[in-house]
């Protein structure tokens, strides 16, 4: 999951970032609303904290501008105004949550998941696919109820996948969503780690969770994809 | 000043155009005076034959007497002199020239050195032997009388006229002075209240002030208490933030002291304490009322913000308010009650929460309620004290409560915890409607 973070205060900046690359997030940063409406309008995210108070272009305008571009990621403001009328003006303009500063970093963490999970459709942070489940929070996949030892990278493809179901997800899509834009891409990669995914999900080539489908990309398999 | 400019200017119109009428006047009146002369001049004239025949000696005296002022002519068609009074022995008649019959002139001849004459012609024809003899009467007169009535004429207007200005502008300015009087004190009143020596304007002003005076007073007194109140704001934010420093300065020079625990604990307060603050500075204080801001719109704008925010727990809210519903007051302190009742009932409710809103004319009545497990009755006087805390473990909950607190307070209003039909708790908040 990548995460786009616009906030000109260096160090809560700085203390965001390595806040969010500890839970495995792929974080790109912007200092102010030119800045970020740019990476928010070419890069493709998941998610978007966006201060209120920014340089150069307004944190309420740069959520309106890209909700008007077409961005539907969900988008959390950071406000350091604590009245309803700046809350609700910032949830009017496109956003989806709202912390007031200060905050606990925990309970910033907790409403980036809860966004990401409402924005794949998940009800809740655990799902099952069959004999797999998904637990978002505790950043596990578990076979048979058996927890899968996975790398961080292998859990980013596995997570993407399954929080993308009935989609054909192409190797720049997964590339882009779990590297930050500063990471010299290489395809193969995601290849390896399907690879691995494949061994440790499936070692009996049973279950076959996920397809390749040649020259487009990979999916969930349909027959577990429900449920 | 401008008045006193405009009063002289009219004086001296005035002045011009009396004195000019008075001068035409007299000038008119000297000119039928010596006409006058002349008829008596022709009177007294007798044409014998080729001959005019005047006598030596006129009726009126002056006639005769050398160098009295008044002198007559006689002139033939040609302009050759044919008599001239007793009187006229210096002086001739210089200007004068020969008129036809019936036609008169009237002059001035400034021609003799120290004397400026009046002179009057009259044309006439005598008829004798069935000859007519045309002949131009002459009759000059000093105007010495004339400029003397004149001048006393003129001392007598301006002396009058001057008295008049006087009088008028004295007037003017004792009605200014005593009308602008209040003023006046008004603004050293003012200024003591500005010095700090005086807190509000004393009462005793004309009514046609007092309005004024009154909406002044309203306006330094609410100025003044906000002062007090930004003063006894920023104390108590001061003092309050001193004893969660005390407490982290002491942990810090106790080496056995768990450090990271106290800072958390006392970073919360602290927080707890400058978000309260905060709110209670930004609730306007200047509740005038006047302004009206509808109540189903803005309810609608906090409904759909919490809408997304609790998306997850899909929180069903009912909205029962009429279209023409308004709150006399700040659109933010509307918000600001709405948004945290609103979203209390969101949070500690299981799923419903309703806003309703009635207004009967006489008093507002907003009420927000849930079907969370509600509020104990021994808790809810509690909550309804400013800066009460329910749940220590919410960081913030307290805040919010005491927020709706001081505003309610300052639009006079009251709030009031009850138990919801919905069977959780149920807020409500009633205004008196102010008429204007």
């Amino acid at each position: 999951m990548r995460i786009l973070v616009i906030e000109d205060e260096p160090v809560l900046l700085d203390q965001l970032n390595s806040s969010l690359l500890k839970q495995g997030y792929a974080v790109d940063c912007a200092r102010d609303g030119e800045e970020g409406l740019y990476q928010g309008t070419e890069y493709p995210y998941d998610l978007a904290i966006v201060d209120l108070g920014l340089p150069k272009i307004d944190g309420i305008e740069v959520i309106k501008q890209l909700r008007a571009k077409g961005k539907n990621f969900p988008i959390l403001i950071l406000t350091a105004r604590d009245q309803w009328q700046e809350k609700v003006l910032g949830l009017d303009s496109g956003a989806d949550d709202y912390l007031t500063k200060p905050f606990e970093m925990d309970e910033l963490l907790a409403r980036v998941k809860a966004l990401l999970r409402r924005s794949v459709g998940m009800a809740s942070a655990k799902q099952t696919f069959g004999p797999l489940s998904l637990d978002l929070n505790a950043q596990s996949v578990s076979l048979n109820d058996d927890e899968v030892e996975l790398t961080a990278y292998e859990y980013k493809v596995i997570e993407y996948l399954l929080t993308h179901p009935h989609q054909v997800i192409s190797k720049t899509v997964l590339t882009e969503h779990i590297y930050d834009q500063d990471y010299d891409r290489d395809s193969n990669v995601i290849e390896v780690f399907v690879r691995r995914l494949r061994l440790k999900l499936d070692p009996d080539g049973t279950l076959l969770p996920i397809e390749t489908l040649r020259g487009r990309g990979y999916r969930i398999n349909p027959a577990i994809a429900n449920g | 000043m401008m008045a006193s400019i405009l009063m002289l200017v009219f004086f001296t119109i005035t002045a011009t155009i009396l004195d000019s009428a008075f001068t035409n006047g007299a000038k008119a009146a000297e000119e039928e005076k010596l006409q006058l002369q002349i008829l008596s001049l022709i009177s007294s004239a007798e044409q014998q034959g080729k001959q005019l025949i005047i006598p030596t000696y006129q009726h009126d005296s002056r006639f005769n007497e050398a160098s009295s002022g008044l002198y007559g002519y006689v002139l033939n068609r040609s302009g050759q002199e044919l008599w001239r009074s007793r009187s006229a022995i210096l002086i001739s008649p210089v200007t004068a020239r020969p008129q036809h019959a019936g036609k008169t002139t009237f002059g001035i001849d400034n021609s003799h050195s120290g004397i400026e004459l009046f002179v009057a012609t009259y044309g006439t024809v005598e008829e004798s032997q069935g000859r007519d003899y045309n002949y131009t009467f002459v009759v000059m007169q000093d105007n010495i009388a004339y400029k003397a009535t004149l001048s006393s004429y003129r001392s007598n207007l301006w002396l009058w006229l001057a008295g008049i200005a006087v009088l008028l502008l004295g007037t003017q300015h004792f009605l200014l002075s005593r009308g602008l009087q209040p003023l006046y004190n008004l603004a050293l009143e003012l200024k003591d209240i500005e010095n700090g020596k005086s807190e509000a304007l004393s009462g005793n002003y004309p009514k046609e002030l007092s309005r004024l005076t009154g909406n002044l007073n309203r306006l330094v007194d609410s100025e003044r208490k906000q002062r007090e109140r930004y003063h006894q704001r920023l104390g108590d934010l001061a003092h309050s933030l001193k004893t969660p420093l005390a407490v982290i300065s002491n942990a810090v020079n106790d080496p056995d002291h768990e450090l990271i625990d106290t800072v958390k604990t006392q970073y919360q307060r602290m927080n707890q304490i400058v978000r309260y603050q905060l709110q209670r500075a930004v609730v306007s204080q200047q509740v005038t009322g006047i302004t009206k801001v509808n109540i189903l719109e803005h309810t609608l704008q906090i409904k759909s913000a919490l809408d997304k925010v609790y998306k997850d727990k899909s929180v069903l809210c009912e909205v029962r308010i009429k279209k023409n519903c308004y709150f006399q007051g700040d659109q933010s302190d509307l918000l600001e009650m709405l948004g945290n009742l609103m979203d209390n009932a969101y949070k500690y409710g299981a799923g419903e929460v309703q806003v309703s809103a009635k207004d009967d004319g006489k008093t507002l009545t907003i009420s927000i309620e849930d079907n969370g497990v509600g509020i104990e009755e021994s808790q809810r006087e509690k909550i309804t004290q400013r800066g009460a805390r329910l749940d220590t473990q919410e960081l913030g909950q307290g805040i919010g409560m005491a927020v709706i607190v001081d505003i309610i307070k300052s639009y006079q209003g009251s709030i009031e915890i009850s138990d919801s039909p919905l069977l959780g708790a149920k807020f409500t908040l009633t205004f008196i409607k102010q008429h204007y």
